[in-house]
């Protein structure tokens, strides 16, 4: 193929990628009359929308609006925060030592547990969220803050991807250890964390964003809108709120990006260790 | 001895594995349970409810539905990612993958659904960018949120989500693969296409596996987006099995509910069956251990 005609293609994807988070952030510095303006078919009038580049008159007032006078985004901004960081430590200490059992370990059922897990793992939330239901009506954690967190915590994607981590460390340096005379514990914490680091790295990155991005799991098992996370925060487009949806917009994935920034490379080579079978 | 060793090892499995029994597996059984009894749990009914299940109308429309965007967006998905992997392997001169691809390639991974919700009423609502686009060149508009049309807007948020990792694994399959394979099958006289066909494809099928679980697993997330976008209600070429069981568990048919969920779950664990005696043709290192 072509030189050019190859590098035109290979851009493609990222400006399908770029082009909406660039139109998010335009947006985001419209005031109400220009956004009734430029989107009129959008926000209830009869005319195609426009495409600019830049606001004619670019304002802080949606920043504004947002962030002074809408309370329940920040208390929903905090929770959000505070359901990541619980939920992604959490299921990093359980995941980490099962993954390595099940990589690395031997056990009766072993190979059955896996693709019990990995059933579990296909499945669509709306599925597991009746197990999940039943559970949590039962212990009475239905509607608090745990019924989000524990059963988040409990997913087995994180567990299939770091056993796909684990089983690629060279069994040779297990059983050199074994010889030396560690212990399973040891054999994990001197072995397996140091040599899986860029493996539980991706899995943090991963899982960081994943959680900041849940849906389902607040939507039905949390009843107090003082408990919902950010997640949940979309309020129809109109004209007067249209630039302080995009400002929440652009407040919403800052935290995501940041860490996606700094987690990049363990991200693109964990996502990529995936790739190479042995 | 062995046993004792055995014992301790499950220790290891004890953190997440409680967890998911208790959170997922054991309440399970209660679901199979409730399947075969009616909506309140008070009487057994035999299996009334899978009955009820299958003559559904919305059942099976909403399956089918869901069967026909897993099969038209997964493939599609595989066979791009893998065409723009091998395109960035094959290109010759590294100017033509800028260093930044990478990175808007990962990129969706970290936008939020609701984040999106805006940009996406923006771009194709009936009076939104795409049809005022598609007016300039005199193409007629179409309701790409309400219409049947939804589904390509479903698809095409789906793949933009995804594209990107997966074309990044597919990368590292493929630089896994000897270059020499290549010179020694040109030397031969074999062309780009059949190098394609009898090297690369054959070595990149065990990567296949994970790659397809990904893509399925994914294509279920993308009720997200059309849940926060197009609401409870959507059109009804995109009513999905999501959709179904929502509202069935909303108005507390549990009976017909938990029979959904058990038909599911056999189906998941078929494919992952499947999938694996699809993907395992090779003999392998296995990774249980």
């Amino acid at each position: 193929m072509d030189k050019k005609l190859r590098k035109i293609v290979l851009l493609f994807p990222a400006f399908l990628v770029l082009l909406p988070l660039f139109l998010i952030f335009i947006n985001s510095f419209m005031d109400p009359d220009e956004a009734f303006l430029t989107y009129n078919g959008v926000l209830g009038g009869k005319r195609f929308s426009s495409f600019v580049l830049m606001p004619a008159n670019p304002s802080l007032i949606p920043f504004a609006d947002l962030l002074l006078y809408c309370r329940s985004f920040y208390t929903m901004f905090w929770n959000s925060a505070a359901y990541t960081a619980l939920i992604t430590a959490g299921l990093l200490l359980a995941a980490v030592p099962t993954a390595w059992a099940f990589a690395k370990l031997y056990f009766p059922l072993k190979k059955i547990i896996f693709v019990i897990y990995m059933v579990f793992m296909m499945l669509p939330f709306q599925v597991t969220m009746l197990s999940n239901y039943f559970m949590l009506d039962r212990t009475g954690l239905l509607h608090t803050r745990w019924a989000f967190i524990l059963p988040c915590i409990f997913s087995t994607f994180p567990v299939f991807i770091m056993t796909r981590f684990f089983s690629d460390l060279p069994d040779e340096w297990i059983e050199a250890a074994r010889i030396d005379g560690a212990g399973s514990l040891q054999l994990l914490w001197h072995i397996g964390i140091p040599a899986g680091k860029p493996g539980i790295a991706a899995v943090t990155v991963l899982m960081l964003l994943e959680t900041w991005n849940t849906v389902e799991q607040p939507l039905f098992f949390l009843k107090d809108p003082s408990l919902f996370p950010l997640s949940l925060f979309f309020p129809a487009l109109t004209a007067d709120n249209f630039g302080s949806s995009f400002a929440a917009a652009i407040v919403m994935l800052l935290p995501p990006v940041l860490v996606f920034l700094c987690g990049r490379q363990e991200l693109e080579a964990g996502i990529g260790h995936l790739g190479i079978e042995k | 001895m062995k046993n004792r060793k055995a014992l301790t090892n499950m220790l290891f499995l004890l953190p997440s594995l409680s967890g998911v029994l208790f959170f997922y597996m054991a309440p399970f059984a209660d679901v199979i349970k409730r399947s075969f009894c009616d909506d309140m749990c008070r009487q057994f009914v035999g299996i009334e409810n899978y009955a009820r299940l299958f003559q559904s109308r919305s059942f099976l429309l909403a399956g089918k539905n869901t069967l026909f965007f897993i099969l038209c967006s997964t493939p599609l998905l595989l066979a791009l990612s893998l065409f723009f992997a091998v395109l960035l392997t094959f290109t010759n001169d590294r100017q033509a993958a800028p260093p930044a691809c990478p990175l808007c390639y990962l990129l969706p991974l970290a936008i939020p659904v609701a984040a999106l919700t805006g940009i996406w009423n923006v771009f194709f609502d009936k009076y939104g960018l795409l049809n005022a686009l598609l007016d300039h060149l005199g193409i007629a508009k179409t309701d790409w949120l309400h219409s049947e049309a939804s589904m390509l807007l479903v698809i095409a948020t789906y793949l933009w989500r995804n594209l990107g990792y997966t074309i990044i694994l597919w990368l590292a399959g493929l630089s896994g693969i000897d270059k020499r394979l290549y010179e020694a099958a040109a030397l031969d006289g074999a062309g780009q296409k059949k190098q394609f066909f009898y090297i690369t494809l054959p070595l990149l099928k065990p990567l296949g596996f994970t790659v397809s679980v990904l893509a399925v697993l994914n294509s279920f997330k993308v009720f997200r987006d059309i849940y926060l976008i197009l609401g409870d209600y959507p059109n009804k070429s995109l009513y999905m099995i999501q959709h179904l069981l929502n509202n069935w568990f909303t108005n507390m048919q549990f009976g017909k509910v938990t029979a959904a969920a058990l038909v599911i779950l056999l189906a998941a664990g078929w494919l992952v069956l499947c999938l694996q005696i699809c993907f395992s043709m090779q003999k392998r290192r296995d990774y249980y251990g």
